[in-house]
């Protein structure tokens, strides 16, 4: 296998990461983040235009982000179970002088039911903050900005 | 671009018109606590006579006694009727039956203080539980009483336990208040998260929540911190709220199949529609249907209660 770029590198860490949500694999979520420094949080585009601090969803360690989807590995949590595509796009990736990455990504989910009628569930973007350590790419932080902020019947499922 | 009064001229209206014979239909407003309601009728009493003294002395509590600051807005589809949300809203029970986070961290339960208190018409409903000595050894005998369910459980521990930790930011113990104004208006306080919920009927089959989720000047950044992090008890991804869409998308996918029918499931739902001080009950559903009926003129039917109240 040749060499990838640090860009092609962090396109394979976001589509690992859609797919293993896609794939209800949550247990194994919590490992794209960094457990030293970690911060996720899904916030409205409405919000954060405005400068508003209320997330979504907001993890602010990784307990937080254990947490989150604990409750759906118990499945101890009553929602409506979709399948969910993760579409991401216009993938951009700076190194920066401290040896951080910042990167981002558009986001298009599409949903399906049980009847297998499709529908468009979220349009966003990622901002992330990413470490490499000991060759590994770990996600410091993520911030989902969700434009389509009135959400279908909830927000079960991290983005 | 042109002002559109501009056009109206231009266009050589008849001498009959008169443009102030065609404006907005006037909305009649009233506020309190910084809440601004309106109506467009002529018969509707003085707003604080609507609202009554519960709603009142709990819009003091919630909204007045610190002055709130806005800290975002939460938005959520639900696929039922608004109708249905001001049931969820008012029954006391269903908390401890759909919500397994609240029971099993015990934020809410069916052996907790509290009850409902209405207005005189029975439309508005402060439904509130309140933390009491006994809780914690409640706690430990809703093990036998949820046996068999899967809505209590024990073994559910939090990674990071500061999300259930919650110290109760007023110090009257109330846990959790929602107090819901006919018909389209809740104020929320569940531990130390403030919203206001307000609902936008989508047609017969959908309803939108705006709510707007509120801090105090007074916060300070700890406090701040704490309701970004109490945010995921409530809205659309809230351990809580989120499952309540849910229930109601599954009520109305019933509901609507039975088009010209109609279903009523009671809980010993018949009696005088009045206050009580325990949650195992649904009357303040009951206030809202009744006044929901006078207001639509809606004939009763033979069949449902009439020896016992008249509804």
């Amino acid at each position: 296998m040749t060499t990838m770029t640090l860009q092609e590198r962090v396109a394979r860490f976001y589509f690992d990461y859609a797919d293993t949500l896609n794939r209800g694999k949550y247990a194994e979520w919590p490992d794209f983040f960094n457990p030293d420094e970690c911060d996720y949080r899904i916030v409205s585009r409405e919000n954060h235009d405005l400068g508003l601090p209320a997330p979504l969803m907001g993890c602010y360690t990784h307990g937080m982000v254990k947490d989150r989807v604990a409750m759906l590995i118990d499945e101890a949590l009553t929602y409506r179970h979709m399948y969910f595509r993760h579409y991401i796009t216009n993938v951009r990736v700076d190194e920066c002088p401290d040896g951080g990455i910042d990167a981002g990504a558009n986001l298009l989910v599409m949903q399906c039911d049980q009847e297998g009628s499709a529908s468009t569930y979220m349009v966003g973007r990622y901002e992330d903050k990413l470490s490499l350590r000991e060759d590994r790419l770990k996600l410091c932080k993520r911030l989902v900005i969700i434009d389509s902020f009135s959400i279908d019947t909830a927000l079960a499922v991290p983005l | 671009m042109a002002p559109l009064s501009v056009a109206f001229i231009s266009m050589r209206m008849p001498p009959s018109f008169d443009k102030k014979d065609h404006g907005l239909r006037t909305l009649r407003i009233a506020a309190y606590g910084g809440l601004i309601f309106g109506t467009y009728s002529d018969q509707t009493e003085p707003l604080e006579d609507y609202l009554g003294p519960h709603s009142l002395s709990q819009i003091q509590r919630l909204l007045v006694q610190r002055k709130p600051k806005v800290i975002g807005y939460l938005r959520q589809k639900i696929p039922g009727n608004w109708k249905l949300y001001n049931e969820n809203v008012r029954d006391p029970y269903h908390g401890s039956l759909l919500h397994t986070f609240q029971v099993s961290f015990g934020l809410q339960t069916p052996a907790m203080k509290g009850g409902i208190k209405m207005d005189k018409d029975g439309k508005n409903t402060w439904n509130h539980s309140i933390l009491s000595a006994d809780d914690n050894k409640h706690q430990g005998d809703l093990a036998a009483a949820y046996s068999g369910t899967d809505k209590f459980n024990p073994g559910l521990k939090l990674n990071d336990p500061s999300l259930a930790q919650v110290k109760l930011d007023l110090d009257d113990n109330i846990k959790t208040t929602i107090l819901s104004m006919f018909p389209t208006l809740i104020l929320a306080q569940v531990d130390n998260t403030y919203a206001v919920r307000h609902l936008r009927p989508k047609g017969p089959d959908a309803v939108e929540l705006h709510i707007t989720y509120l801090g105090f000047e007074s916060d300070t950044p700890e406090q701040l911190q704490s309701r970004l992090l109490s945010v995921n008890f409530i809205g659309p991804s809230g351990y809580i709220s989120l499952e309540d869409g849910e229930a109601l998308r599954l009520v109305q996918e019933g509901a609507k199949m039975r088009s010209g029918d109609h279903a009523v499931l009671e809980m010993g739902g018949i009696g005088v529609i009045q206050d009580t001080d325990y949650l195992s009950q649904e009357i303040s559903i009951r206030g809202f249907w009744r006044h929901y009926h006078r207001m639509m003129a809606f004939g009763l039917d033979a069949g449902i209660n009439q020896q016992q109240e008249p509804v």
